[in-house]
């Protein structure tokens, strides 16, 4: 099945890690070159690589240092991994990096004491990107075409890292007709620069609104689903996702139509409330490329993200393939 | 942020600039054209009010952070138990319903047209390919039930 370039937006070759800069898509398909935790660390911050793409940048940073600590001790190595995780944990709040970080160094503990630490800790990471997270995502979009109907319209909010084009190709399979109107997702336009350009070249139909026209397409009848991705889980299923996601939540529970979430389902924090909302510059609204559009004097307030409690959701489509209530 | 402050949706007349009466308030920027950012802003700035810019996706947030005190809408045309607004008054009002802050709709003597329906550009950067089908409905109806008080336009004398 041909993948969206947004779907796997980091690679790593030889020493060197690849990240698909997502603040130039669609004008242009270019890939920041990595070589340093503290490069990839950049990246995140910039928001040159967002969601899934920053766990991918997290595991592949970790097999990118300790291939270049390939000779050094394994504490030298113990210790390298663990000022990664620390850098990382720091970036940006809402994004749960501790998780990821704990994971990996969980998985280095577990192999520490073999004699081949380094080949088993890098055979271990490869594994369970590559065969483990590929295949979940795959196996949670194919969860998400079957909630779907034929002929339905599915609005969705921001961008969910390359898998609406694959939900919507196991669509196609089943022979369901389906129609995507994307928000545009103001204030950096991840609808309009990534979701509608990516369904538009895998040929699906796809129109974009303003964020503002939500409650117009549903009480026209407009809409039959929401579908959006998650940035952070809670364990009573609420969850974080870009700001205005909520809003939406809201307005389909008003207007009765179904709510699904593509989830990863986390244990860590108790409910949404406990979730940091990154709060980022005013002047991220207030101008655009360089370009200001607001009078001098003018203040903004920039959420970065939002909470959608569980009971606004119809179903949570995990990636260990299960399908929860919300 | 700590104090509630009003939310402006839309595009208010000079009668509710002469009138209202607040340090602060949220403007929802309104997209495409970004009026609200621009217009509504500017003239704010002007009566000695600080405009502090939301994008239109961000109104459920401030309200359910507690941060908004009420929400401001406007129509120049009521035609039974509905107000003709402009889009996003309805996100603005379902949102204010949801979170008990009221919804004061101010009647204008007319409908304010959008400055621009593109959605493939902000302010003449391009942000979507050309080929992307695009869906900009201007107005939208409000039901009155969703709105606590109503307005009348201010009339000059004369």
């Amino acid at each position: 099945m041909k993948e969206s370039v947004l779907f796997w937006p980091a690679r790593l070759k030889g020493l060197t890690l690849f990240i698909l800069d997502e603040t130039k898509v669609p004008g242009q398909v270019t890939y920041l070159k990595v070589r340093r935790y503290q490069e990839a660390i950049r990246a995140v911050v910039d928001m040159k690589t967002r969601a899934f793409g920053q766990f991918l940048t997290v595991c592949y940073t970790f097999i990118l240092e300790m291939r270049k600590a390939k000779g050094l001790s394994r504490n030298a190595q113990m210790r390298l991994l663990k000022r990664v995780a620390l850098a990382f944990n720091r970036s940006r709040p809402t994004f749960p990096f501790e998780e990821v970080t704990s994971m990996v160094l969980g998985l280095a503990g577990k192999v520490s004491s073999s004699p081949r630490f380094y080949e088993d800790f890098l055979c271990a990471m490869e594994g369970f990107l590559e065969k483990g997270i590929r295949a979940k995502r795959y196996q949670r979009a194919q969860e998400a075409a079957s909630l779907i109907k034929d002929g339905d319209t599915i609005l969705t909010h921001c961008n969910v890292s390359g898998e609406l084009p694959l939900v919507a190709e196991f669509c196609r399979q089943h022979k369901k007709r389906v129609k995507f109107l994307a928000t545009e997702t103001r204030p950096y336009f991840q609808g309009s620069r990534l979701t509608a350009w990516e369904l538009d070249r895998e040929g699906f139909d796809v129109t974009l609104i303003p964020d503002n026209a939500v409650a117009k397409v549903m009480s026209d009848g407009e809409v039959d689903c929401v579908l959006v991705g998650s940035d952070r889980s809670a364990a009573n299923g609420d969850f974080a996702n870009k700001i205005g996601t909520f809003q939406i939540a809201l307005l389909a529970r008003y207007f009765k139509v179904p709510f699904y979430c593509l989830a990863q389902s986390s244990k860590k924090l108790a409910s949404g409330r406990d979730i940091p909302i990154e709060v980022r510059k005013d002047e991220e609204i207030l101008s655009f490329a360089g370009r200001r559009l607001a009078p001098r004097g003018v203040a903004a307030f920039y959420p970065g993200f939002d909470v959608v409690p569980h009971e606004f959701v119809t179903r949570h489509i995990s990636l260990d393939g299960q399908m929860t209530k919300g | 942020m700590t104090k509630k402050i009003p939310l402006i949706f839309g595009c208010p007349s000079e009668s509710f600039y002469a009138k209202f009466n607040a340090p602060r308030a949220f403007v929802a920027e309104l997209r495409p054209g970004l009026e609200g950012m621009k217009q509504v802003s500017g003239e704010l700035l002007k009566k000695g009010v600080k405009p502090v810019v939301i994008c239109d996706n961000m109104m459920a947030f401030c309200m359910e952070r507690g941060l908004v005190s009420g929400v401001h809408i406007f129509s120049a045309q009521v035609r039974g138990s509905r107000a003709l607004c402009r889009t996003g008054s309805l996100i603005a009002a379902i949102c204010a319903r949801h979170h008990g802050i009221p919804v004061v709709l101010h009647k204008t003597l007319k409908q304010p047209s959008a400055v621009s329906m593109s959605l493939l550009k902000i302010g003449g950067i391009k942000v979507a390919s050309a080929k992307i089908k695009t869906y900009v409905p201007a107005l939208e109806e409000i039901p009155l039930d969703l709105i606590d008080r109503t307005v009348e336009p201010f009339k000059k004398e004369g």
